[in-house]
């Protein structure tokens, strides 16, 4: 099978201050992998690039064969570490939105979920709170029918039930034969959903390894075992 | 079935564990119907990937089968669940004893106790 | 998908500017009636008069307000959408940056236009109010225009110089709008690059654009100026206006030449903004 992602030597820098330094790493189709990291890492520079919301100071990074643009924006599902969408928007107005720009937007899929959270389509973004907010960013970005969905840190900051939700909506809705990348610093949390693990620190790769082996080899769960990688 | 797992085993094997149990209790009838594998993941807050593959270690034991338009069901041959069942309980039993000899009982003693205890109960 | 994205773009600003524009409508139409009221000795030492003239200031401070208004919306659709928190939206939409680009200019140069248009449509009415043009009065002067028209024609002016000329001249104000715009963007396509103060980079970025473009034109001027072939365009000018078909060509070219510089301007900026967009995108 070949690589949803790949990278291949890839480097960002700030201004001199590298965020990632040499990554090479490979996400094949059909695996839920967490992208774990502490604060600062490079998790949210590795998934700009991917989004082509930076541009790589060296190597490169390719989405199903191709460098960021507009076809592979097409199958790549993307939600931001923050909230998003257009205050003065509605519900409805952004399903539409969706729907116009996101030829794989399954539109009764995201009615489904926000009707049985009971979100009114005709209330806009600016009058929700931020909880709300980012479970409708979360529905619209789980009802497209991705080959990639990268979710940076899905679950910060959100109480369990909330988090319950999110890991729930994405393990039903995420299609099937994607790859899904959860980037976040709270790995008990994500444990149980994920196939495979990236460890990454300040801008290396640690680790890339399925979450089965580490429990077979290591005999602790991931989290330990990261507690263990990044002891200070 | 819960959504804690242990942390030193990997969560299918974990799984197969719980649905083993389930299934030579009766918790899970023969026949039954199994949920969809996405369903099941939700439900247990895990990976798709970790209940296939859990299901099919359980399918190679026999004890569930696939029909391929209607989905999972638990499988019909008692004899198959009987054998399971007994497997779980000699298991049960080996734990128990390798327990009790390392506290230093020898058999006489532990079959003594068991007796005891049975009366209490009765 | 840049029909998508003016569609939306249209329903985003659309909320700003058709009641802007309305309000801007109704005030041309309320001073035109006060000033009919106040010609016709209407309520004559009341207070009513005061009001009466309030409107009509209404209407002009209108005018600036709409102008403002459509500018703002012009960078703030831009900053607010592309570079803040909703960049993240736009920028992972399955378009390419030139359409992102395009989307903006075109609708907030659609919104120039039907302001100018507007305002010059009620400037035309308040006028003819104060100066009580009448239908004949029209009449006469559309029989002037043509009459005009005639006897440019008898000199030896083509139709289609006249034509050309009108042409240009509303291609002259389309690319007017695009450059003003462009320039804005620029300026922020360059600010939002600085990790920390993207507003303040940006408003230096203009400042130093206009400065830049300053200095580029007087020096091209200047070096026009003091070499011969500045003679042989004046020269060719003075020729040209000598006759009246040459007077409309000397205009076509001299429409034209402007046009070019602007064009040139226009190119470099949209290259400027295009180049911080897609290689340097830095979203907060």
């Amino acid at each position: 099978m070949s690589a949803i992602l790949e990278c291949r030597e890839l480097s960002k820098s700030f201004g001199g201050v590298k965020a990632l330094d040499g990554v090479n790493l490979s996400i094949e189709p059909g695996r839920v992998v967490g992208l774990l990291g502490p604060n600062g890492s490079g998790k949210t520079t590795l998934i700009k690039l991917a989004n082509g919301l930076l541009t790589p100071t060296g190597g490169e990074l390719l989405i199903a064969g191709q460098k960021p643009g507009a076809d592979t924006k097409a199958i790549v599902s993307y939600l931001p570490d923050r909230t998003y969408l257009p205050e003065w928007m509605s519900v409805r107005q952004m399903l539409d939105f969706f729907d116009d720009f996101y030829a794989d937007f399954q539109r009764e899929k995201a009615t489904e979920m926000l009707g049985r959270l009971s979100i009114d389509e005709r209330m806009r973004l600016g009058q929700m709170s931020k909880g709300t907010k980012e479970k409708v960013q979360l529905i619209l970005v789980m009802s497209r029918n991705a080959g990639l969905y990268l979710l940076d840190e899905p679950i910060g900051g959100v109480d369990p039930a909330t988090r319950d939700f999110i890991l729930d909506t994405i393990i039903r809705n995420y299609n099937p034969s994607a790859a899904v990348i959860i980037s976040t610093h709270l790995i008990a949390d994500v444990e149980a959903v994920l196939d495979e693990v990236i460890f990454i620190n300040s801008g290396h790769i640690v680790l890339q390894s399925a979450v089965d082996e580490i429990r077979e080899q290591q005999g602790k769960s991931v989290d330990a075992y990261f507690r263990e990688v990044f002891k200070c | 079935m819960n959504r804690n797992f242990r942390s030193d085993l990997p969560i299918y094997t974990q799984l197969v564990g719980q649905m083993e149990q389930d299934i030579a209790s009766g918790a899970m009838p023969p026949g039954a119907r199994l949920p969809s594998v996405r369903d099941l993941a939700a439900e247990l807050g895990v990976n798709p990937n970790t209940v296939q593959r859990a299901l099919q270690e359980l399918e190679r034991a026999g004890l569930i089968y696939t029909q391929r338009t209607s989905g999972r069901f638990v499988t019909e041959d008692t004899a198959a669940i009987a054998r399971c069942k007994q497997a779980l309980g000699e298991s049960q039993i080996k734990e128990f004893l390798a327990a009790m000899t390392l506290l230093g009982y020898r058999r006489q003693d532990i079959i003594a106790l068991l007796r005891e205890e049975k009366e209490e109960e009765s | 998908m840049l029909g998508h994205l003016i569609k939306h773009e249209f329903r985003a600003t659309g909320r700003r500017m058709l009641p802007t524009l309305g309000v801007l409508a109704l005030l041309g139409l309320l001073a035109n009636l006060s000033i009919r009221l106040l010609e016709s000795g209407f309520g004559d030492g009341t207070v009513l008069r005061i009001l009466l003239v309030l409107f009509v200031i209404a209407f002009f401070v209108g005018i600036t307000v709409a102008w403002i208004m459509t500018l703002v919306l012009m960078i703030s659709r831009f900053y607010r959408n592309l570079l803040q928190d909703e960049g993240y939206l736009m920028f992972t939409l399955p378009a390419n940056t030139h359409e992102l680009i395009w989307s903006k200019l075109i609708v907030s140069t659609v919104w120039f236009l039907l302001t100018g248009l507007l305002t010059g449509l009620l400037m035309f009415l308040t006028v003819a109010n104060l100066v009580n043009l009448s239908g004949d009065d029209l009449n006469v002067m559309f029989i002037g225009l043509g009459e005009a028209l005639d006897m440019l024609r008898d000199m030896g002016v083509t139709n289609s110089s006249l034509v050309l000329l009108l042409v240009e001249m509303l291609a002259a104000v389309v690319l007017g709008c695009l450059t003003t715009s462009l320039q804005f963007y620029a300026a922020m396509g360059l600010g939002q690059m600085s990790a920390t103060r993207k507003g303040l980079w940006s408003v230096l970025a203009f400042i130093g654009l206009s400065i830049a473009f300053q200095i580029i034109s007087s020096a091209l001027l200047g070096g026009l100026g003091n070499s011969d072939s500045i003679d042989l365009v004046i020269n060719s000018f003075e020729t040209m206006i000598q006759t009246a078909p040459g007077t409309v060509r000397a205009a076509n070219s001299g429409i034209g030449i402007t046009m070019l510089v602007e064009l040139l301007q226009g190119a470099v900026l949209y290259v400027i903004t295009a180049l911080s967009l897609s290689k340097k995108l830095n979203l907060a």
